[in-house]
C-alpha cells in the first residue's frame, strides 16, 4: 500500500521505519495520490473548522491516522469534526495502529443515528421552568421563559443515540474518548438545526462552554456564548452536583453552593456568567425548595 | 530645603534618616519595633541585614516611591512585610529619609498572587512539557514496533543505527525533564549565579510546540558559544522564566487579533549585554508583531489590576508582577510599542560585576 506521511521530522523516521515492516511503500513530499495518510496535529490545523478544503492528493477522512503527542479536548473534537476515524496519542496504541491498517473504524461516526421509527424526545426537566424563573424574573416574560424551557430540553438529544449512551457508562474516559462524547454538542447540534429547530441547536452547541473559555467544544467564551447556554450551564452544574453520580456523591445545596462559588478543583466559579451567578445566588433559597420538591426524599 | 519639602518630610514622620555625607543611621523607635531591633545599629551591620542589593534597591527609590520588604529578610516564611516609602531624591548628598509601615495583609495578598502566577506559568508549560516527552515517546515505540516486525521477518540490519536513534530519543525525554525541574522544581529562595541564555533556551524548548499550533512562531535571536557565556546573572532563574513566559503569553494574546496582521504571526526573544547606568547588565528583548500598545496605556500596563483583556482572560497583575519581580532580581523591565513592534525590554546587572555596598 502507499501511504504519504505528513508528520514532525521527529516522528517521522521512526513511523516510516514501522510502515515499511509492514510493507508498505511510504512518501513524503509527493503529490502522489495514497490510499491512506499518517499526519500529526500541527499539519491538519490548516484545514479544521472547514478553514479550507484538504488537498486534492490526500485520501479521504475515514483513511487517515492522526498521531500525537499530546492533543486538548478541543483539538481532538475538530479532528473528529473533519472526520477523522483514527487518532492515536502517546503512547501510541497497536491496536489503533492493526484497525487503521485493516480499514477498521477506531472513532465512532459521531452522527445522531437512531432508526426512522425512534422519534427522539426533549428532555422532562420539572425544575427547570422554576430554575428560569427565580433567575430571569422579572427581566423575562412567562412566554420567554416558557420558550427557553422548550428550547433548552433539546440540549442533548445526541445522547438518545445508542453510540453515545455506550460511551456515557464508561465510569473513566481516555481523552479521545471523552472528546467522542463531547462531540455530542455538535451531533446535537447539526440534527436539531436540520429539523428547524434553530435556537434550540445553538444552546446544544453551546451548553458545555464556559465563560472563562475552558469548555468545548469551541472554546469560547463571554457573550460569545448565548445567554440561555449559559444558562443551561448554570442548571447543568448545580443538579449535576446534587445528584448521585457513579464517580462522586451526592451534594447537599449548602456544600453546592460552595463549590459553585469558591470552586472545587473541577468546578470554578470564573466558567459562569458573573451576573447569572450573582442572581442565582440571591435566589439560592427558592431554588433550594424547589429541588426539595422537585426531587423527594423516598 | 524649602518649606514645603519640610511639610512632607514633617507629614511623612521618617522613620530612618540617613546621611551619606557623614555615613550615618539615625532610627526613630516606631521604626525599631517594626524591624524587631534591640539595639540601634551602624550602617555597615545595617546593610549587611537587609543585603546590599535590597540597600540600593532602596536607595534607588524615587520619592515617594515605595517597596514592599518580606521580614525577617532571609526567613523562609516571613512573619511581617514592611513598606518603605521614600521621602528624598535618590543618591543626592542631601540625608535620605524612610517611612516604614507595617503592610502585612497586602504583603500575604501578594505573595498569595505571586504563587498563583507561578502555578499558571506551571500550567501553561505543562502542555509543552508534556508534547516534548510524549513526541519522543511515540518516535521509540513506532521503532520498537518496526524492529519487533523486522525482527520476526526479514530480519534487522543496522542495528547500530536504531539503537542510537532509541538513545537519542531517551535522551531528548531526560532534557525536557531536566529542564522543566530547573524551571519549576526548585521553590526555594535560594540565590545562584545562572545563565540567561540557558533559560531562554529552556522557554522556547517548552512553549514553541503549543505556540506553532496557535500559528504563532516562536524564536531567539542565534548567538555564539562564546557569547551565551556572558551571559550570567545572579538571582533566582525560575523568577525570571516566569516573567519571560509571562511576556511571551501576553504577546501571543496580543497576536490572537488577526485584523492587525500584515506578517505572520512571530515573536522573537533576543540578548544583548548593556550597560545601565554605568553597570555593566544583560538586555533580554521580547519583542512581537502584534498591533502594539497605545502610547496613552503604555505606562498604566503595569500597574496591578490593570488588563486589556476580558474579565476571564487576565487579572491584571501579570505585568505589575513581572515589574516587581524583576526589581527583586536588582533589574527592570520597560516597554516600547509601535503598531507592529512591540518591544518588552528586561535589564539585569551580570553577575560578574560586584554590586556595591554603598552609594557614590
Amino acid at each position: 500500500m502507499n501511504i504519504l506521511v505528513a508528520i514532525d521530522k521527529q516522528v517521522s523516521a521512526a513511523v516510516i521505519y514501522w510502515l515499511h515492516s509492514q510493507g508498505h511503500h511510504t512518501h513524503t513530499c509527493s503529490a502522489t495520490r495514497c490510499q491512506k495518510l499518517v499526519l500529526d496535529y500541527a499539519h491538519l490545523e490548516a484545514y479544521l473548522w472547514n478553514k479550507q478544503a484538504p488537498p486534492d492528493h490526500w485520501p479521504a477522512p475515514e483513511h487517515w491516522l492522526l498521531l500525537d503527542a499530546y492533543l486538548q479536548p478541543t483539538q481532538l473534537i475538530s479532528i473528529i469534526h473533519m472526520g477523522c476515524q483514527h487518532i492515536s496519542l502517546a503512547p501510541i496504541q497497536p491496536v489503533h495502529l492493526q484497525q487503521w491498517l485493516a480499514g477498521q473504524p477506531q472513532i465512532m461516526n459521531p452522527a445522531c443515528a437512531w432508526s426512522t421509527d425512534y422519534q427522539p424526545k426533549a428532555a422532562l426537566e420539572p425544575m427547570l421552568l422554576p430554575f428560569i424563573n427565580c433567575i430571569m424574573s422579572p427581566l423575562w416574560s412567562e412566554k420567554k421563559q416558557l420558550a427557553t424551557v422548550e428550547d433548552m430540553s433539546w440540549r442533548n438529544i445526541a445522547l438518545q443515540s445508542g453510540q453515545y449512551q455506550q460511551l456515557d457508562q464508561t465510569l473513566r474516559l481516555d481523552p479521545i474518548k471523552f472528546s467522542q462524547l463531547a462531540f455530542h454538542t455538535l451531533a446535537g447540534a447539526l440534527w436539531l438545526a436540520h429539523n428547524g429547530y434553530t435556537k434550540a441547536a445553538l444552546i446544544a452547541s453551546q451548553h458545555h462552554e464556559h465563560w472563562d473559555a475552558s469548555g468545548y467544544p469551541m472554546a469560547i467564551a463571554g457573550t460569545q456564548i448565548c445567554l440561555e447556554a449559559r444558562l443551561a450551564k448554570l442548571y447543568d452544574s448545580y443538579v449535576g452536583l446534587r445528584k448521585h453520580k457513579a464517580y462522586a456523591r451526592a451534594c447537599d445545596h449548602p456544600s453546592s453552593i460552595n463549590k459553585l462559588t469558591y470552586g472545587d478543583g473541577y468546578l470554578s466559579p470564573s466558567q459562569f456568567d458573573p451576573e447569572l451567578l450573582k442572581r442565582f445566588l440571591a435566589a439560592q433559597k427558592d431554588i433550594e425548595k424547589l429541588y426539595t420538591l422537585a426531587h423527594p426524599v423516598t | 530645603m524649602d518649606s514645603e519639602e519640610w511639610t512632607i518630610y514633617n507629614g511623612l514622620l521618617p522613620a530612618i534618616k540617613y546621611n551619606p555625607a557623614a555615613q550615618e543611621m539615625h532610627f526613630n523607635a516606631a521604626a525599631l519595633e517594626l524591624l524587631q531591633l534591640k539595639i540601634k545599629l551602624d550602617l555597615n551591620p545595617f546593610v549587611e541585614l537587609i543585603t546590599p542589593s535590597l540597600w540600593q534597591q532602596l536607595l534607588h527609590l524615587q520619592q515617594g516611591q515605595s517597596k514592599l520588604i518580606a521580614w525577617p529578610i532571609a526567613a523562609p516564611q516571613p512573619s511581617r512585610w514592611l513598606l518603605w516609602t521614600a521621602a528624598h531624591t535618590p543618591l543626592a548628598k542631601a540625608p535620605l529619609f524612610f517611612q516604614i509601615t507595617d503592610q502585612t495583609s497586602l504583603g500575604r495578598a501578594m505573595n498569595h498572587w505571586q504563587h498563583q502566577a507561578q502555578l499558571a506559568t506551571i500550567g501553561q508549560a505543562m502542555a509543552g512539557i508534556c508534547h516534548e516527552v510524549n513526541q519522543p515517546l511515540n518516535a521509540m515505540r513506532m521503532r520498537i514496533y518496526g524492529l519487533q516486525a523486522m525482527h520476526q521477518g526479514a530480519g534487522i540490519d543496522h542495528i547500530d543505527e536504531h539503537l542510537a536513534a532509541l538513545d537519542s530519543q531517551v535522551g531528548r525525554c531526560a532534557d525536557t525533564l531536566s529542564n522543566m525541574r530547573e524551571m519549576v522544581g526548585h521553590q526555594s529562595l535560594n540565590l545562584a549565579r545562572f545563565n540567561v541564555a540557558k533559560s531562554i533556551e529552556r522557554i522556547i524548548q517548552l512553549l514553541k510546540h503549543p505556540f506553532s499550533l496557535q500559528q504563532v512562531k516562536l524564536c531567539n535571536t542565534q548567538i555564539s558559544a562564546d557569547m551565551a557565556a556572558k551571559f550570567w546573572v545572579f538571582g533566582q532563574a525560575q523568577r525570571l522564566e516566569q516573567v519571560l513566559i509571562n511576556l511571551v503569553n501576553n504577546a501571543r494574546d496580543a497576536l490572537e487579533d488577526e485584523a492587525h496582521r500584515k506578517a505572520p504571526a512571530s515573536i522573537n526573544l533576543s540578548l544583548n549585554i548593556e550597560p545601565n547606568e554605568g553597570i555593566e547588565g544583560v538586555t533580554i528583548k521580547v519583542t512581537d508583531n502584534g498591533p502594539g500598545i497605545p502610547l496613552a496605556l503604555q505606562e498604566k500596563v503595569f500597574e496591578a489590576y490593570y488588563t486589556s483583556k476580558s474579565a476571564q482572560q487576565g487579572t491584571g497583575l501579570g505585568l505589575a508582577l513581572c515589574r516587581d519581580l524583576m526589581h527583586d532580581l536588582g533589574g527592570n523591565l520597560t516597554l516600547a510599542s509601535k503598531p507592529g513592534k512591540t518591544t518588552f525590554s528586561l535589564w539585569m546587572p551580570t553577575a560578574a560585576i560586584a554590586v556595591p555596598a554603598f552609594p557614590p
